[in-house]
């Protein structure tokens, strides 16, 4: 591991394990409130994706951060970024 | 992270890198935040500690509806929405009658008046205010309030030090989920401290060991930390605007679990001390707090709420028909019929306090905690006694680590103890105790900071530290038999475990710190000294 301050900046799997990761489960959060069955109690749509952020944000940075693909790894990225955002677009303007 | 390369590095040497990386750029946070977290987990029973406090369960006691209907009376009609009824750690009834309105930060909150209500149902203070004002100048809960605030926020203004404290949980996830990986022989590694080891390498046998005994624990933590964190800061606000187009109110009473539009037709409310000696004999515990609801309406309710009791983990809320005084449900956390949602949400809350199994689970939490605090250390001084000795060049950088690490390590309990202190005191001269806790506390960290900076020897830093952390864990006792008069005598007398247990801890821990202190004055007088950076060393070369 090179420790060079800069260097990292440049590196596709620190921008995938770190901004990437954080901005697509903030977004698959937020989409599931939209799409998860709210429940009898009406409130799973709610807190069931607060539960989980923790743990998709964590399976998104594991995975990033130690595959070997890291094209496999951008192109699932850009999936699930385009599949939230779009979940999200429809539930605000559709 | 730098390498472009992965498949020329073993995933366990990534792992490791990244356990490091982890623990070295927010390990030093992450001890604060752990610390007060081990802290917290007492944090009602330091509350009783600090007060000499007994709960007299003046809520089952006293006559409720009575006073309630006499403060009714005294109190503008607007205010009569909703009534927080529990009682204090000063054996006072604190009766806060409120409606909900925006505060000057633009949040949700509760404004009214609150009275203080002694044992003989006198009124003894009158405040009007929004609730996190009153709550914040609360002198009963200065030192308990103060030490959690550390936990939860690190004292940065919301939202910035619920998403900091978040960030560390999620960081204290990838260390110990990357701790959990690495370890090939876990249940080996559970007792892998070597007789014949000694220094450094005992050092490292005691990290590994102590990590793999807190790994599960520090798993649900940070995991449940995060959640708390994140949802409070900006999750809930932004489920809000997802499912309800931004309708704040209309989340609050989906969650809450009330109509959003109820009936304010006149209506004489039933005796709520009959409900609350119900639910309390429902229970077979005394109530923690009440809320009245639309009192004097024909939607008057009651929800008597619960700490988990003998043989159950989570907590209790109990709602009463407040027209007629009917048992009406055992009420979800959240939501108006259970759900996955509050079945979660009630494992989460006993989990992350550890109030699953009364003070039992919380010394077992506080264990883990004093383990999760010594991995964190060791791996902190760990990797610095390793680069110090490795590269020449970063050897003073990683030099000045190590100073940071003592300062830190040793510094932050001290800390915590001055504010203990400054609480005493300041109570004992009739000054604000809110106030002085923090102010002992800051004074304290500018004091050791000055200290850390100009001490040239490190291991006479460490002592000094511990001695200081020693005296105080002595003196805490004193100071708190001073202030209140209230002996163990007296404390068993009247069954004051909570009080007990914090006197005991101190003394215990400074029992520890005298040990210490002994073997590390021992090893001092065998070892010869290590020259370490400090400030005036900075000023000659410079």
């Amino acid at each position: 591991m090179n420790t060079t301050p800069i260097l990292f900046l440049k590196n596709k799997r620190f921008w995938l394990s770190g901004p990437a990761t954080l901005a697509v489960s903030l977004l698959f959060m937020l989409a599931m409130a939209a799409w998860f069955p709210p429940g009898i109690g009406n409130v799973n749509n709610i807190m069931m994706p607060l539960y989980m952020f923790p743990l998709i944000w964590a399976i998104l940075f594991f995975y990033t951060y130690l595959t070997a693909d890291l094209q496999k790894a951008q192109w699932i990225l850009g999936a699930l970024f385009i599949a939230n955002t779009a979940i999200l677009a429809f539930q605000f303007l559709g | 992270m730098t390498d472009n390369s992965p498949s020329l590095r073993s995933k366990a040497k990534a792992l490791l890198s990244l356990h490091s990386w982890s623990g070295i750029i927010l390990g030093m946070l992450l001890y604060a935040v752990i610390f007060t977290g081990t802290v917290a987990v007492v944090a009602d029973e330091i509350g009783e500690w600090s007060n000499s406090n007994y709960h007299k369960d003046l809520l089952v006691a006293s006559d409720v509806y009575a006073t309630v209907s006499r403060l009714a009376d005294q109190t503008p009609v607007e205010y009569l929405d909703e009534i927080s009824v529990y009682e204090n750690d000063r054996q006072q009834l604190v009766y806060f009658f409120h409606t909900h309105k925006q505060n000057p930060s633009g949040d949700m909150d509760e404004y009214g008046v609150q009275y203080l209500v002694n044992s003989q149902g006198q009124t003894i203070s009158k405040e009007t205010g929004f609730g996190s004002e009153i709550f914040a100048q609360d002198d009963t809960y200065a030192l308990s309030r103060f030490l959690v605030s550390i936990h939860t926020e690190l004292h940065i203004p919301s939202p910035w030090g619920l998403i900091l404290t978040g960030i560390l949980g999620l960081a204290m996830l990838i260390a110990s989920v990357s701790g959990f990986m690495i370890h090939r022989h876990l249940f080996t590694d559970m007792f892998s401290i070597r007789k014949q080891r000694d220094g450094q390498p005992l050092k490292r046998d005691s990290h590994t060991v102590a990590g793999t005994w807190s790994i599960p624990f520090a798993i649900l933590l940070a995991f449940t930390g995060s959640f708390f964190s994140f949802s409070t800061a900006f999750g809930l606000p932004a489920m809000g605007v997802v499912a309800f187009g931004g309708d704040q109110e209309a989340l609050m009473y989906a969650l809450v679990g009330e109509q959003q539009h109820k009936s304010e037709a006149p209506m004489t409310s039933a005796n709520f001390t009959s409900m609350v000696r119900d639910a309390a004999a429902r229970q077979s515990s005394v109530p923690s707090y009440l809320s009245i609801s639309h009192m004097g309406t024909e939607s008057a309710s009651l929800l008597a709420f619960f700490m988990p009791n003998e043989g159950k983990v989570g907590y209790e809320q109990l709602v009463y028909d407040g027209t007629n005084g009917d048992f009406i449900e055992h009420k979800p956390l959240v939501g108006t019929v259970p759900s996955v949602s509050s079945e979660i949400l009630s494992l989460i809350y006993p989990i992350h306090f550890g109030t699953f199994a009364g003070l039992m689970s919380k010394i077992v939490w506080i264990s883990l905690g004093v383990a999760a605090c010594y991995v964190t250390i060791t791996g902190l001084q760990l990797y610095a006694h390793r680069n110090e000795n490795k590269n020449q060049k970063t050897a003073n950088a990683w030099r000045w680590f190590s100073r940071m690490c003592v300062w830190g390590f040793y510094g932050l309990p001290l800390c915590s103890l001055a504010s203990a202190f400054g609480f005493f005191v300041s109570g004992n001269m009739g000054a604000s105790q809110s106030l002085w806790t923090q102010y002992s506390f800051v004074i304290a960290a500018a004091l050791i900071s000055l200290v850390s900076l100009a001490m040239k020897n490190l291991k006479q830093l460490k002592i000094l530290l511990l001695t200081g952390n020693g005296i105080f864990c002595l003196i805490l006792p004193v100071l708190r038999f001073s202030s209140s008069h209230v002996g163990w005598l007296e404390a068993l007398n009247y069954n004051m475990m909570d009080m007990l247990f914090i006197d005991f801890a101190l003394l215990t821990c400074a029992l520890w710190c005298f040990i210490a202190l002994h073997k590390k004055c021992q090893q001092e007088s065998q070892d010869s000294n290590v020259w370490t950076p400090t400030l005036s060393d900075v000023e000659v070369r410079k």
